[in-house]
Formats: structure tokens, C-alpha cells, sequence
């Protein structure tokens, strides 16, 4: 009882005392600034928990700080920093994915600057499902990304760069069973396939996928949990075709769906990229 | 099919503006938790 008599003291004395000067106003924003993007870059790596561990200790060592009288309160800007190097230390790789996914990184394979031509597009659109709805029926499986720009490097440098126009031939020739690219991801950035065979980062969300859906779907999923991009996977096993985007996965794709999810990946995202 | 394994694109828009409202505010709180501590 004494220590909660003794902060709402504290706490009174303060509110009672303290303007808020600019300084303090800008502390606040910056403070507030450097917390969201520690917690935002934790959420998004399901560090959940570890988010309201560093909430906690703020508070605990705020509190303890202010009941000891004895340290500055200079001192206690340690904390948030070392919360800041432990992060850095402890999440560098998911920084890094960070980094990749909120920065548009131009690859050396982006469209250098080509008009998105629509009789162009609308081909594209019908030869990529064609391929996913023959591979569909004969049970091939596949992953292709569609990507904005955003592919890091790492990725693409993975696999093996094509730099071709899209057709439904060229597709389902790459995830023909044991050819050298069948197993890896298909990217493609606009009109043009940039690379295939491809290494994706796989999905650390286990509860989120069922248990008879391999590595090839873990893939689609986790690329689209660290970078803002659509994933279209056919299922080998039983030739589903599903669609990632978000970290989240649809099953049972049809034309309507993949025609719909293409035409936004075309029209709406690729066009924002180029204005 | 997977109950509960698809989402809609509202249910997603959703929940990512009320995971940012909430971490803005949370961030915010301490924020000012720690200026006031810091100019205590």
C-alpha cells in the first residue's frame, strides 16, 4: 500500500508541477516513434510475447527509478536503448526481412521503366492461369510469386534469372517434374518472369498450416509474411491450387478467384509501382 | 476446406488497423511514461 500511496504521490506532484515544454513534446514523439517500430517489427515476426516483456520492464525499471530518488532520471534512457541493441542483436535477420519488405528494392531485373502494355497484361493474366489449371489437373506442382520490385536479391540470386515474357508453355515446363527448376519458386515481376528455381523463407507459423500441406506451401506462405507479395501454389498431392497473400492462405482457387487476385496483382498493385 | 483457415481481405484490413491503433497507443503510453520518468 505504501508504494502505490507513495507513486499516486509522485504522480500527483508531477501533474501538478510539469508543463510540457517543446522538449518534451518532441522526447514524447520521438520516444513514441522508436517504441512503435521496435513492437511493430516484433509483431510481425510473432514476437508477441517479447512485446509486452519489453512493456513490462519499461514500466518496472520507470517505476523503480522513480521510488529509488537516488538515480537521475537521465539514466533511465539505458533501458529503451538496450531494449533497441538486444533487438538488433537478437532479430538482425528478421530486420533485414523488415527492410526488404517495407523498402521497394528495385531489382536489376525490375521493368526498367516499361509501359505495362494492357493487351500484354490480359495475356499474361490467361496464360498464368492456363498453366496453373493444367498443372492443376495433372497434378504438378508448382509456386510462382508475383512481385512488385520487391523481390530481395538474396532470392532471386537463388535461383536461376529468365528475364522472359510469360506463357503458360514456358511455365509448365519449368515445374515439369524432374527438371532442374521444378522445385524451386517462379517469380514473376510484372510481364516478365524473372527467375526460377528460387529459395523462398519458409512459414515459422506451423498452427496456421495444416499438417498435409508440405514445403512448397510453407514457402508461399512465409514469403508473403515477411514482403508484400501474392504467392499462387498448386498442391502436388492434389493438384489444389491455393493463393498466399498477406501471410494468409486461400484454398480451392478457381479461374474467377485467380483471374480476380491477377487482375489486382496487374492493375492495382503493379500500377501503383510505376506511377 | 480449412474452417478458419481462409480469410477474407476485410477481415485481414480489419485486424491490421486495430493491431497499428493499438500498438500507436500503447507506444505513445510509454513514451510518455518514459519522458516523465526521465525528467523526474
Amino acid at each position: 500500500m505504501d508504494i502505490i500511496q507513495k507513486l499516486s504521490q509522485i504522480f500527483n506532484e508531477f501533474t501538478t508541477n510539469v508543463t510540457f515544454t517543446v522538449t518534451a513534446v518532441v522526447s514524447i514523439i520521438v520516444f513514441a516513434c522508436l517504441y512503435f517500430f521496435l513492437f511493430k517489427m516484433l509483431l510481425n515476426n510473432k514476437a508477441d510475447k517479447v512485446v509486452w516483456l519489453y512493456a513490462v520492464v519499461i514500466l518496472a525499471f520507470g517505476v523503480l527509478f522513480v521510488l529509488s530518488g537516488e538515480m537521475s532520471g537521465m539514466l533511465f534512457i539505458v533501458v529503451p536503448i538496450t531494449l533497441v541493441i538486444v533487438t538488433v542483436v537478437l532479430y538482425s535477420t528478421e530486420i533485414k526481412r523488415h527492410i526488404w519488405g517495407k523498402k521497394t528494392v528495385k531489382s536489376a531485373e525490375s521493368q526498367n521503366g516499361e509501359d505495362l502494355d494492357e493487351e500484354k497484361i490480359k495475356n499474361s493474366i490467361d496464360e498464368i492461369i492456363k498453366a496453373l489449371q493444367d498443372m492443376s489437373k495433372n497434378d504438378v506442382g508448382a509456386i510462382i510469386v508475383l512481385a512488385n520490385d520487391n523481390i530481395p536479391l538474396q532470392v532471386l540470386d537463388s535461383g536461376v534469372k529468365v528475364q522472359s515474357d510469360i506463357s503458360s508453355e514456358l511455365i509448365e515446363s519449368i515445374f515439369f517434374p524432374k527438371t532442374p527448376l521444378h522445385d524451386g519458386a517462379m517469380i514473376i515481376n510484372g510481364t516478365k518472369i524473372v527467375a526460377a528455381g528460387c529459395f523462398l523463407p519458409l512459414s515459422q507459423n506451423i498452427e496456421k498450416i495444416p499438417k498435409d500441406l508440405g514445403t512448397r506451401h510453407r514457402a508461399g506462405l512465409g514469403i508473403t509474411e515477411t514482403i508484400d507479395v501474392v504467392s499462387l501454389i498448386v498442391s502436388e498431392e492434389s493438384g489444389i491450387i491455393s493463393i498466399a497473400k498477406e501471410g494468409s492462405m486461400t484454398r480451392y482457387a478457381d479461374n474467377e478467384t485467380l483471374r480476380k487476385t491477377l487482375s489486382r496483382y496487374f492493375w492495382q498493385d503493379m500500377s501503383v509501382m510505376k506511377k | 476446406m480449412y474452417k478458419g483457415f481462409d480469410k477474407s481481405e476485410r477481415d485481414i484490413k480489419r485486424k491490421n488497423k486495430l493491431k497499428t491503433a493499438g500498438l500507436i497507443f500503447i507506444s505513445l503510453a510509454l513514451a510518455v511514461f518514459t519522458v516523465i520518468v526521465i525528467n523526474f
